[in-house]
C-alpha cells in the first residue's frame, strides 16, 4: 500500500482548565491512506473534532497537544505557525458543518474562494477563477460560470456544502476532514454530497476523515472506520470487521442505536392502538380545515401552508414529515396558537379555536402541549427543575402549591427522573436529560396531544435511542396522541402509526406508516424513502468484505 | 472552552476573578473603602469640613492639612472625605433612575416589536439625538440649578442607553424556545417578559451600567464644575474643583485633591465594571 498521507501517533491533547485539566484526546492513533475515506465516530464530547482540529494544527492555545502527526511526512505538533499556514488549505482543507456559515456573505462566491487559492499558489484571479469554475464543474453545481458571481446567500444549503468542497478539490489539497458534512442538510441532499465526496476521493486520490454520529453513513461510503470515546479510540479497522463483528460494548451500542427503515428488532409493534381508517369522524380530536398561511414579502406572496387539511385520533401518533422550508413548523405553530392562519380552521373537540380570544383558549392550551427540538434552549436557564415543569400548571390551572409539586414529581417520575431533581437548575443536565424535563412539562397538564418538533434531532444516537423508547412507552400508558413532526423516516416507523407528508405547504402524501412507506405514491416521498438508511442494506454493507 | 467552567457557581468564579484578576481587585478596594469613607466620614475627618477659619486660608499640605487648605481655610482633607458621599450617591442614583426608566421601555419594546417598538424607539431616540451633557445642561437650566435637579436630568439623557440595550437582548432572547414554549402554555405577555424574558437579558446592561457608574459621578462632577449641579453648601469635588478655578495656578492643592479623588473613583468603578462583565460572562473570562 501507498505511503499515508496523515499518520498520528498516540497523541493527546490536554486543555488546562482553573480548576482541573480536561484531557479531549487521550493517546490516539489513526493512520489514513490516499483514496481512503476514515469514518471516525463518535458522540458529542467524545474528542473527535480535537482529534480533526489537531490535524489542522487549530488546537486553541490552551490545549497542550503531544504525540505526532504527520501530514504527507511533514511534522505538524510543534511546528512553526507560519509553516501549519502553508500546509493548511494546501495539503489539508476542512468542511464544515454549517455551510451557511462558512462563507462571508459580505463578498461573491469566486471572489472569496479566489482568494484564498491565491494565497498558496502564484496564479493570477482570472487563473484562480478558472480553476474554481473546473472543480465546480467537478462537484456538479449547476450553472458553475454564474455561480462564481452569486452570493452565498443565493445558493441552498447542499449547493454551498458543494461549493466548500470545490474549494478543497481546487487547493488539491491531499488530506479532507469533513466535521458532519450533511448534518444541517435535507435528508435527500446528504447522500448526493456523500455520494460526490465519496467520488472525489476515489478520482483523485485524496484522503478523507468523516466525522459523524451516524453509523449508517459511515457504512455506506467509508473504508475504515474508528470508534471513538472519552477522547480515545475504541475500535478502529475495516467497516466489516467493526461493524459487522464489534468487539468492544460501545461500538455494539452505537451500532444498535441507528434508527434504520426495516429494522424490525428494535422497533417493537405499538401497542394498545390498531390503525384506523382516516375517514372514521367519531375518533378525532383535533381537525384541520383548509388550513394556510401566507406571508406577504416584496417579491409577491409566499405560501407557506396551502389549505393543508387532516385530522388527529385520540391516542395516536401521527408523524408529520417535510425537508426544512416544507411548512412543518409554521403548522405546528399554527396548531399551539403561536401564529394566526390567513385562512382556515382548527377545531378542538368540535370547538374552533383558530381566531378566539386569548381567554378562551385556555382549555385547548391545557390539552395541547409541545416538545421543541433543542433541549438547550427550551428550558429557562434561570429557573428551577420544579418551576419550569410546575409552570403549565400555574398558569392554566388554580392547583395550590402542594399538588402542582406532587404533579411535578408524577411527571418527572413518568420521565425516568427523580424527586432529587427539583431544586437543580437546567445546566446541570445533559442533553438527554433536558429533553426529558421538557417532556415533562408536556406532560404535567396531562394533555390530549403534544406536538413533538423533532424531539431527538439534538441528541446523540444512543440518548436518541432512549428518548423514542420513553415516548413510545408514554404514549401506551397515558393514552396520548402525538404530532411527531422530523424528517427522519426511521423514526416514524419506531414511533407513528399514520403519516403526513408535507411538501413546499401541501400535504401529498397521507396514510397509514405501512401503506406510505410500502407504496408511496407521490415521487418526492419515494425519493424520501429511498435515500433513508435501510437495515437491509446497511446489513449488506457491514457484512461484505 | 473548557467544560468545568459552566459548572462553577457566582461565587466560585468570583473567587477565581478575584485570584487571576489583579486589575478587579484594584477596583474593589477602591469601591469599597470609598464606600468606607462616604459612610463614616462625618467620624474619620479630622476636621468640620466646613468650618470657615480665615486666619488658615490657602495654607499648602502638611501634617495640620493634609491636602491644605481652601479659599475660605476649611481643610480640603476632610472635605474630599465628605465629597464621597455625593459622589457615591449621584452614581447610584442616576443609574439606578435610568435603569427604572429604560428597563420597562426596552422590555416592552423589544418583546412586543412593531409598531410598539417603533414609537418607544423613536422616542428614546429624541434624547439620543442631543450632544452628551447638553441635554443635562438644557434640563438643569429648565429645572433650577441644584445636586437632584442635576441627578434627575443625567438620568433622563442616560436611559436611552439603557432602553437599547435591554431591547436588543431581549429580541435575542424572545426567540428561545423557552419563551415560545410559554407562549404555547397561554402565559400572559407580561408574565412572560418578567420571568422570562428579563432575567436572562439583563447581563448586558449590567456591564453597562457598572461602567456608567464612573461616567456618571464625571459628569455631576462636569454639571457642578459649571455650576449647573451641586450649590453650597453642598460638598461635592467638582465643586470644589470649580470654586478655586481662578487660583489654582498658585494654589494647585485646592484643585488637584478632589481632582485626583474623582480619577480614582472613576478609574476604580471602571475596573469593577469591567470585572463584572468577566463575572457574568463565563465565555468572555475563558478566553484570558
Amino acid at each position: 500500500m501507498s505511503k499515508p498521507v496523515l499518520e498520528v501517533t498516540d497523541l493527546k491533547i490536554t486543555f488546562r482548565g482553573r480548576r482541573r485539566d480536561v484531557e479531549a484526546v487521550r493517546g490516539c492513533s489513526i493512520k489514513l491512506h490516499p483514496g481512503e475515506i476514515l469514518g471516525l465516530v463518535g458522540e458529542s464530547g467524545s474528542g473527535k473534532s480535537q482529534l480533526s482540529l489537531a490535524c489542522m494544527g487549530l488546537t486553541a492555545e490552551s490545549g497542550d497537544v503531544s504525540g505526532s502527526i504527520l501530514l504527507t511526512g511533514i511534522e505538524i505538533v510543534g511546528a512553526d505557525r507560519e509553516l501549519i499556514r502553508d500546509l493548511r488549505g494546501d495539503k489539508i482543507a476542512m468542511i464544515f458543518q454549517n455551510p451557511m456559515t462558512a462563507l462571508n456573505p459580505f463578498y461573491r462566491v469566486g471572489e472569496q474562494l479566489a482568494d484564498i487559492l491565491r494565497v498558496h499558489h502564484e496564479i493570477t484571479v482570472e487563473e484562480a477563477l478558472s480553476k474554481l469554475e473546473k472543480s465546480f464543474v467537478e462537484v456538479a453545481l449547476p450553472d458553475p460560470k454564474a455561480a462564481l458571481k452569486k452570493f452565498p446567500h443565493q445558493f441552498s444549503g447542499g449547493q454551498l456544502q458543494r461549493i466548500i468542497i470545490a474549494l478543497a478539490v481546487s487547493c488539491e489539497a491531499k488530506v479532507l476532514i469533513a466535521d458532519e458534512p450533511t448534518t444541517a442538510l435535507d435528508v435527500t441532499t446528504q447522500k448526493q454530497v456523500t455520494d460526490l465526496l465519496r467520488r472525489l476521493v476515489d478520482e483523485l486520490q485524496m484522503g478523507l476523515i468523516f466525522i459523524t454520529h451516524d453509523m449508517s453513513v459511515v457504512s455506506e461510503m467509508a473504508d475504515r472506520v474508528a470508534v471513538m470515546r472519552k477522547g480515545q479510540i475504541v475500535e478502529q479497522g475495516a467497516i466489516a470487521e467493526v461493524m459487522g463483528n464489534p468487539q468492544d460494548e460501545y461500538t455494539r451500542l452505537l451500532l444498535a442505536s441507528v434508527p434504520m427503515l426495516g429494522d424490525k428488532k428494535s422497533n417493537p409493534p405499538c401497542s394498545g392502538f390498531t390503525t384506523q381508517d382516516d375517514r372514521i369522524e367519531g375518533a378525532a380530536f383535533l381537525r384541520v380545515r383548509q388550513l394556510s398561511k401566507t406571508y406577504p414579502t416584496r417579491r409577491g406572496v409566499v405560501h407557506a401552508l396551502r389549505e393543508v387539511d387532516f385530522r388527529l385520533m385520540a391516542g395516536e401518533c401521527t408523524a408529520l414529515v417535510g425537508e426544512s422550508g416544507s411548512g412543518k413548523t409554521t403548522l405546528a405553530m399554527s396548531l399551539l396558537q403561536l401564529l394566526q392562519p390567513s385562512s382556515g380552521q382548527i377545531y378542538f373537540e368540535g370547538k374552533e379555536i383558530s381566531r378566539v380570544e386569548r381567554k378562551a383558549l385556555r382549555e385547548a392550551r391545557r390539552n395541547i402541549s409541545v416538545v421543541f427540538q433543542n433541549p438547550y434552549s427550551s428550558l429557562n436557564p434561570r429557573m428551577r427543575i420544579i418551576d419550569i415543569v410546575g409552570e403549565p400548571l400555574l398558569v392554566l390551572t388554580d392547583l395550590d402549591k402542594e399538588t402542582i409539586k406532587q404533579r411535578v414529581i408524577d411527571s418527572l417520575e413518568a420521565v425516568g427522573l427523580s424527586q432529587e431533581h427539583l431544586r437543580r437548575y437546567p445546566h446541570a443536565f445533559s442533553g438527554g436529560q433536558r429533553q426529558r424535563i421538557a417532556i415533562a412539562r408536556a406532560l404535567v397538564l396531562e394533555p390530549k396531544l403534544i406536538i413533538l418538533d423533532e424531539p431527538t434531532a439534538a441528541l446523540d444516537v444512543s440518548v436518541q435511542a432512549q428518548v423514542v423508547e420513553l415516548l413510545n412507552e408514554l404514549r401506551a400508558r397515558k393514552k396520548v396522541a402525538f404530532l411527531f413532526i422530523t424528517h427522519d423516516l426511521a423514526l416514524v416507523e419506531r414511533l407513528a402509526n399514520r403519516v403526513l407528508v408535507l411538501y413546499k405547504g401541501e400535504i401529498i402524501e397521507r396514510g397509514t406508516v405501512e401503506e406510505v412507506f410500502q407504496s408511496p405514491k407521490h415521487s418526492y416521498t419515494k425519493e424520501l424513502l429511498s435515500s433513508a438508511p435501510r437495515y437491509e442494506t446497511f446489513q449488506k454493507n457491514i457484512h461484505k468484505s | 472552552m473548557s467544560a468545568d467552567d459552566q459548572e462553577l457557581s457566582l461565587a466560585e468564579r468570583a473567587g477565581d476573578l478575584i485570584k487571576h484578576n489583579r486589575l478587579f481587585v484594584v477596583g474593589l478596594v477602591i469601591a469599597v473603602s470609598f464606600l468606607f469613607v462616604a459612610l463614616t466620614a462625618t467620624w474619620i475627618a479630622p476636621k468640620d469640613p466646613q468650618a470657615i477659619d480665615f486666619t488658615a486660608k490657602l495654607q499648602a499640605p502638611s501634617l495640620q492639612h493634609f491636602f491644605g487648605t481652601d479659599v475660605l481655610g476649611r481643610d480640603i482633607f476632610s472635605r474630599v472625605l465628605h465629597g464621597a458621599r455625593t459622589s457615591l450617591l449621584t452614581g447610584v442614583l442616576v443609574v439606578s433612575l435610568a435603569l427604572l426608566i429604560g428597563l420597562p421601555i426596552g422590555l416592552v419594546a423589544g418583546y412586543y416589536g412593531g409598531r410598539i417598538d417603533m414609537v418607544l424607539m423613536r422616542v428614546t431616540d429624541v434624547f439620543l439625538a442631543f450632544p452628551p451633557l447638553l441635554l443635562p445642561i438644557a434640563i438643569t437650566a429648565a429645572l433650577g440649578p441644584g445636586l437632584y435637579n442635576a441627578l434627575m436630568a443625567l438620568a433622563i439623557s442616560w436611559f436611552p442607553w439603557y432602553a437599547r440595550i435591554l431591547r436588543s437582548s431581549v429580541i435575542a432572547v424572545k426567540e428561545e424556545l423557552y419563551v415560545k414554549s410559554s407562549q404555547a402554555m397561554g402565559m400572559h405577555p407580561i408574565r412572560i417578559m418578567i420571568k422570562h424574558a428579563l432575567p436572562n437579558s439583563t447581563t448586558p446592561v449590567i456591564v453597562q451600567a457598572s461602567m456608567d457608574f464612573g461616567y456618571t459621578i464625571l459628569a455631576a462632577a462636569s454639571l457642578s464644575f459649571i455650576g449647573m449641579g451641586a450649590r453650597p453648601p453642598t460638598i461635592e469635588w467638582g465643586l470644589m474643583i470649580s470654586s478655586s478655578r481662578s487660583i489654582f495656578l498658585e494654589y494647585w492643592w485646592t484643585a488637584f485633591f478632589p481632582g485626583l479623588a474623582i480619577f480614582i473613583l472613576v478609574w476604580g468603578a471602571n475596573l469593577l465594571g469591567d470585572g463584572i462583565r468577566d463575572l457574568l460572562d463565563p465565555h468572555y473570562s475563558d478566553k484570558k
